[in-house]
């Protein structure tokens, strides 16, 4: 059984009567301390994916298998005891603090939250956390305004830890940061990915990020997952034509290789009614693509692909 | 090697606010057609840089040293009638966010043309004619349709196409772009930027670009100045920059801080800069040397100038020629 099993989710956007479906029909598996990226452009539902699983949307169908246990239905009591064990990284570094907490305050929050009442445990527990994200207790009583971008991140992270979850999932943790912040924050992560055995769904849509810190990487399109393959396999033989694309846009550091903008126009609002999403933009797409979507497919080497042709 | 004359020149450019500079002693030639990148993180001054130009600067912010030489003549000190030819003609700026650069209760057609009608002496008629063919220029499908529509009905990658068409209506000499492709996704970064090379082609138009992507810098810039705590630290041609290396240990810890190609956090680990550019504060020496693995005594002494390491290439350190052998 692994760790995290999603099975026909659909998940979106109700408004005004109408539901935009951001994810459709999309089925993956993590397992214990597997971490698993996820990529995609802008529309994609990469970010509502992530959202679901922590459930902090509600799926409008399908299943979210955590340990076995279906959280997809669940209301926010049966949610409570289940949340300490998937947690979450956000992007925004600034948005996602409390301005009027101390450092103490918000790192304390989930343990009395879910029940730790000795306060002298919690702050033992809190001192552990800030000292594996490199913080000195003096930091402890300030407050967000006080840091920087990467340091408020990592009291982000280290909220997202100090329940000891089983799965994270990270929101583009990096993309608000500068260069070599990044670097760092990055090896914090893996860090913490080793010493506390973590399982990681990691979004973003930065490439090379992804790859660097990925086992298994799944790429999205328009709401469906189009190809999943491990990390080196997905760079080294990219199957579907939009991976493919995707990757040949990245912009490399070596002046020599000159990179072509491979695919025209942009990612439309709504999904066409029938056949495969990525047809109108795909340079080997045919009849057929237009009649009949294709289904995500296992191919031999473990990887999966969603494509007529792939 | 482009040998052309400088379209621009900063010329120990210093500014910031009265008593506070944030950019010091920069000195920075961009010639016709060549596409010059600035790099940098959060507040080093880049993009600050880039406005002062056209004294686009944030209140109470003012450039208190140093010239910016355009076409002869001095646009620090120039009367602000006579610079607001130069916005939009001489030289023309395109921003981060085409979200909120464009009027959203004005169809683009008409925002494009707002430009040339600002400094051309043409009729309206022939301005909307002009306007449908930098639309077609710039790759907007059905540009005679699209001139009516407004900017919700466009893309982030398209509005920023009708930015590009209206910053080359009037044949700027040199284009600023700040994070042109930032907000924007990956695949139409590549689509954006290669557009943005081909007009400088066409055009002979010059380009700074200002950015924090490395990537981007390789492959569609000819120059890039890296900057740190407001100076210039190197200043090299791209292609030895990135095969041979940089010789800054700022440049080259930024560069490696990128994650290369093929990197894995099973085998690899990421080179990190330790500390914060916050220490740079009340540095009377290098600005980099609290966080610089090379930094001795001598390095407290002020700050260095930017020195020849080879033809075309210049970098800021008192080590030169140790980190350009370590490289």
């Amino acid at each position: 059984m692994a760790l995290l099993e999603v099975s026909n989710l659909r998940a979106g956007y109700t408004s005004k009567g109408e539901t935009f479906t951001a994810v459709d029909d999309v089925s993956f598996e993590i397992g214990a301390q597997e971490t698993v990226g996820l990529v995609g452009e802008s529309g994609c539902g990469k970010s509502t994916l992530g959202k679901t699983v922590v459930r902090l949307l509600k799926p409008l169908s399908g299943q979210i298998r955590l340990e076995g246990q279906d959280i997809a239905p669940l209301d926010d009591a049966g949610l409570r005891p289940i949340r300490r064990k998937a947690q979450m990284v956000f992007q925004d570094p600034y948005a996602s603090l409390n301005p009027r907490q101390t450092v103490l305050q918000t790192l304390e929050t989930p343990l009395k939250v879910h029940g730790l009442k000795d306060a002298a445990a919690r702050r033992k527990k809190v001192s552990e956390i800030a000292d594996s994200i490199g913080f000195p207790v003096s930091a402890l009583n300030r407050y967000p305004h006080e840091f920087s971008g990467g340091q408020r991140q990592r009291i982000g992270i280290a909220r997202a830890l100090i329940l000891e979850p089983e799965l994270v999932v990270c929101d583009e943790p990096v993309s608000a940061l500068d260069l070599s912040i990044q670097a760092q924050i990055l090896n914090l992560l893996v860090d913490l990915k080793r010493s506390f055995g973590l399982a990681f769904l990691f979004i973003s849509h930065d490439l090379s990020v992804v790859r660097y810190f990925s086992d298994r990487v799944l790429v999205m399109y328009l709401g469906k997952i189009v190809e999943t393959a491990d990390h080196a396999t997905l760079w080294r033989t990219p199957r579907h034509p939009y991976t493919r694309a995707l990757l040949a846009s990245v912009p490399t550091t070596d002046p020599e290789r000159k990179i072509e903008a491979r695919i025209t126009g942009e990612i439309g609002g709504t999904a066409p009614a029938a056949g495969c999403r990525f047809r109108a933009r795909c340079p080997i797409a045919e009849d057929r693509c237009a009649a009949e979507e294709p289904p995500l497919r296992p191919t031999a080497d473990g990887a999966s692909v969603a494509c007529h042709f792939a | 090697m482009n040998r052309q004359p400088p379209v621009l020149e900063l010329i120990d450019l210093e500014l910031g606010f009265p008593g506070a500079p944030i950019v010091r002693g920069v000195d920075l030639s961009i010639r016709q057609g060549e596409k010059v990148a600035l790099v940098g993180e959060s507040g080093c001054g880049k993009s600050l840089t880039a406005f002062s130009i056209l004294r686009l600067l944030p209140p109470g912010a003012a450039i208190s040293g140093g010239q910016v030489i355009f076409e002869g003549v001095d646009l620090a000190t120039l009367p602000p009638r006579a610079l607001r030819r130069i916005r939009g003609k001489g030289i023309a700026l395109i921003l981060q966010e085409p979200m909120t650069s464009l009027n959203p209760v004005l169809p683009i057609g008409l925002q494009v043309a707002e430009n040339i009608l600002q400094h051309e002496n043409i009729t309206r008629k022939a301005a909307k004619a002009r306007v449908i063919e930098l639309l077609d220029l710039v790759g907007i499908p059905e540009p005679a349709r699209r001139y009516d529509q407004h900017p919700h009905h466009f893309s982030g990658g398209m509005r920023q196409r009708v930015m590009i068409a209206m910053a080359i209506a009037c044949n700027p000499r040199l284009l600023i772009a700040d994070e042109p492709t930032t907000a924007l996704d990956v695949t139409i970064q590549a689509q954006v930027m290669e557009l943005l090379e081909d007009l400088c082609a066409k055009l002979s138009m010059a380009m700074l670009l200002i950015t924090h992507d490395l990537g981007a810098v390789a492959q569609w810039a000819d120059r890039v100045a890296v900057m740190y705590a407001g100076r210039i630290v190197e200043e090299a041609p791209i292609r030895p920059f990135f095969s041979v290396g940089p010789t800054h240990p700022y440049s080259q810890g930024l560069l490696n801080s990128s994650v290369g190609d093929s990197w894995h956090y099973a085998t690899d680990r990421l080179t990190e800069i330790k500390g914060s550019v916050q220490s740079a504060m009340g540095e009377t020496g290098c600005a980099f040397a609290p966080r610089c693995p090379l930094a001795d005594r001598d390095c407290r002494q002020g700050p260095p100038p930017l020195d020849p390491v080879q033809p075309e290439w210049r970098a800021a350190c008192y080590h030169n020629d140790a980190a350009a052998s370590a490289t």
